[in-house]
């Protein structure tokens, strides 16, 4: 019933489920940006229907027979007999065929599906090469440079990069890197799912949970209602329910929002056929450097471990609001103090020396823990490049907030309430 | 029995209250003193919203802190100012603050329907509070005082908002729930308390000044209240002279209420004095009362 109670409040304060049909609409609107390349997406799942993802002799047999016949039909259109093309993209860059407008329309549609597939076979008879090439110790140096490190701090990222080799070198065995996926270097749809959109979420939540949190827990306060709640036999054991009650809203609102917002954009892209490539998978690499990420995981796991990961890290803001909020009383307070130790999170990091591991330490907290949430689980970037870099941040502020939560509410218990 | 032994409450440097020693049993007790003299600061220590910096506060032999919610269990209060939920109505907020004084439904269902027609809201159960007057408002603050029918009621200023019909009815009510329970009224309205409070604790600088009953109160000024009446010429000389309680202008002269130990005049009338008089004698030099009485 007080729980019940507490969780009805939030229903009465507008600006909450206001900002959660606000927050769900900008994120369906986000998903939707990218629906101009949902016709060379599906090229890849064609492609994955028929020959599966994993990379190997007998698929590339199979594929490479395919796309000969391609190119046979590209050069059945091409205007002229004395030219010969090798690949549809040859085609498709000839100034001649696009000055003359020969093609019709379906052909030109076609030639350009053949294109992107063209990409695909490339990239797949490439991987080997490339990954043969990668060299992580150099990788490493040209990070140094970068950023600048020196002294123990730049050995500490050589380290790091040897330790990566190690994983690199058990991903190849692994094969994971050889798997068909929407080509990153294209479409960047890793970054555009975890990064853009899951920034997105992050810090809608970050307002929501703040916001929620210090409503329910400052409610009493900010209706001259404390002296008479918190008198009665419940007492000030209510602020534990107030407690629950929040963890609760803010469960719902979670699961609302990332829920509408995944959905939206599962149910435009078609990552049909494509759960379980592994997230390593040379497709999927954006940068010079591919995604090296330091488990085997499919990239459905990767998802739920980046849900997982996304909602710890809400419980942690929910957390320290919490504890702002007995103190403060005030949500508006709350919210601003809750900026200060965000901004305090970010640029922290930036004050420490280079020279030493201390920058490296700065980075386990939850601010910034969640600037980069497409990296997450993954060998990339010099200050959270550990394997445990997620665990660990997690680990501890959960260690830290629930010892910080348990001495608010025993403090609560000794305020003097005016 | 609750009892408070040299009981003294400090904020920083400022002391709110000093060894305050008091003893309540059952009945009315009328806690007297203009604003600002401790009276809610007082309060808030026997509802646990404040803690003594020194002292002890006891309920039958142990400290109402350490019987936390069994105290609290037989504990009603109104604070002076009573907040409420705007957008509930008096039903659903009485069921919510019967939920945390550990009502089950049934019976707070039937506990607020019988409150909510002793304090005369009956018409106005399903209504949204943020319609309501002042007087509604506080008729709903001494309901969910009375809600676990404690055995401790403490109101702050509880009549403060209510017309004169509600203050008769409200002083009525208490009477009326007096017999088994320890009631604490605090106000600065003499008449609230005149006419109920078996005793009255009155407070001055910081401390209690007197706590004894109505009448053993008034007697400290027996033989030294008097009223007369004084030609409007005179006035301003009279009033120079002696310590004014009232004044009341007739046609041809002002009739004067004062106080003074000297030798009476045969033009003065011995009066009894109320318990009016000796607030206004204790407090004379008191700022908020200053307006009052010049």
């Amino acid at each position: 019933m007080i729980r019940k109670q507490e969780l009805l409040k939030l229903t009465k304060t507008p600006t909450i489920p206001l900002l959660i049909i606000f927050f769900a609409a900008l994120n369906v609107v986000i998903v939707m940006s990218n629906t101009h390349l949902k016709k060379d997406l599906s090229v890849l799942t064609n492609l994955v229907e028929t020959y599966g993802y994993e990379i190997n002799e007998d698929m590339m047999k199979q594929f490479g027979n395919d796309y000969q016949e391609k190119v046979k039909w590209v050069n059945k259109i091409a205007p002229g007999d004395d030219k010969t093309y090798k690949h549809p993209s040859e085609l498709l860059s000839d100034d001649t065929v696009r000055r003359e407008n020969t093609l019709s329309d379906s052909e030109k549609q076609k030639l350009l599906k053949y294109g992107v597939i063209e990409q695909y076979h490339r990239t797949a008879q490439n991987i080997d090469d490339f990954y043969k090439n990668i060299d992580l110790d150099s990788s490493a140096e040209s990070i140094i440079k970068m950023h600048g490190f020196t002294g123990s701090a730049a050995d500490e990222v050589r380290d790091q990069y040897q330790t990566l080799d190690g994983r690199l070198d058990e991903l190849i065995d692994n094969g994971e890197h050889k798997n068909l996926f929407f080509k990153g270097s294209l479409y960047e749809m890793h970054s555009f799912l975890f990064r853009y959109i899951g920034m997105a979420l992050i810090f809608e939540l970050m307002i929501l949970v703040v916001l929620i949190t210090a409503a329910v827990t400052n409610y009493e306060f900010e209706h001259r209602t404390a002296l008479v709640t918190y008198t009665a036999r419940r007492g000030r054991k209510l602020i534990i329910d107030k407690l629950i009650a929040a963890t609760i809203a803010n469960g719902v609102v979670m699961f609302a929002l990332i829920g509408v917002t995944l959905s939206a954009f599962f149910l435009t892209y078609d990552y049909s056929g494509l759960w379980n490539v592994p997230i390593s998978s040379y497709f999927n690499a954006e940068m010079p450097l591919p995604y090296i990420s330091w488990w085997n995981l499919s990239f459905i796991e990767y998802v739920a471990i980046f849900v997982l990961l996304m909602m710890v890290s809400q419980l942690l803001f929910m957390g320290i609001s919490f504890m702002l909020s007995v103190f403060l009383k005030n949500t508006y307070l709350v919210f601003f103090a809750f900026v200060i130790l965000l901004g305090l999170g970010i640029l922290l990091p930036s004050f420490a020396p280079m020279s030493s591991q201390l920058v490296f330490w700065l980075y386990y907290n939850p601010f910034a823990f969640i600037l980069n949430p497409h990296l997450w689980l993954m060998g990339n970037g010099p200050f959270t490049i550990y394997a445990n870099y997620e665990i660990v941040t997690i680990s501890v502020w959960v260690f830290l907030l629930g010892l910080g939560v348990s001495y608010s509410i025993y403090r609560f218990h000794r305020q003097q309430l005016q | 029995m609750l009892v408070l032994n040299d009981v003294t409450k400090k904020f920083g440097n400022f002391t709110a209250l000093e060894n305050i020693n008091l003893e309540f049993n059952h009945g009315v007790y009328g806690l007297l003193a203009p604003n600002g003299a401790g009276k809610t600061t007082l309060i808030k220590m026997l509802v646990t919203l404040l803690f003594p910096t020194k002292g002890e506060i006891l309920y039958n032999g142990a400290e109402i802190t350490s019987l936390d919610e069994e105290y609290r269990d037989i504990l009603g209060y109104l604070p002076q100012e009573f907040g409420y939920y705007k957008n509930y109505t008096p039903e659903k907020y009485l069921m919510y603050l019967a939920a945390l004084k550990g009502l089950n439904k049934k019976e707070a269902d039937k506990r607020i329907q019988e409150l909510l027609r002793t304090v005369g809201l009956e018409e106005v159960t399903r209504k949204k509070m943020k319609k309501f007057s002042g007087g509604m408002i506080q008729r709903v603050g001494i309901a969910q005082a009375m809600l676990n029918d404690p055995k401790i009621l403490i109101l702050d200023e509880p009549t403060a908002g209510l017309d004169p019909k509600e203050r008769a009815r409200f002083r009525k009510l208490l009477t009326h729930l007096s017999h088994d329970r320890i009631i604490i009224l605090s106000t600065h309205i003499v008449s609230d308390v005149e006419s109920i409070a078996n005793e009255i604790v009155m407070m001055k600088n910081n401390t209690i000044l007197y706590n004894d009953t109505v009448s053993n109160i008034n007697n400290t000024l027996a033989g030294s209240i008097f009223e007369t009446e004084v030609p409007f010429s005179d006035v301003e000389r009279f009033r120079d002279n002696y310590q004014i309680i009232s004044e009341r202008q007739d046609q041809e002269h002002m009739t004067i209420r004062f106080i003074t130990n000297d030798q009476a005049d045969e033009k003065w009338t011995s009066v009894t004095p109320t318990l009016e008089d000796v607030f206004l004698y204790v407090y004379e030099d008191d700022q908020t009362l200053a307006g009052r009485v010049s």
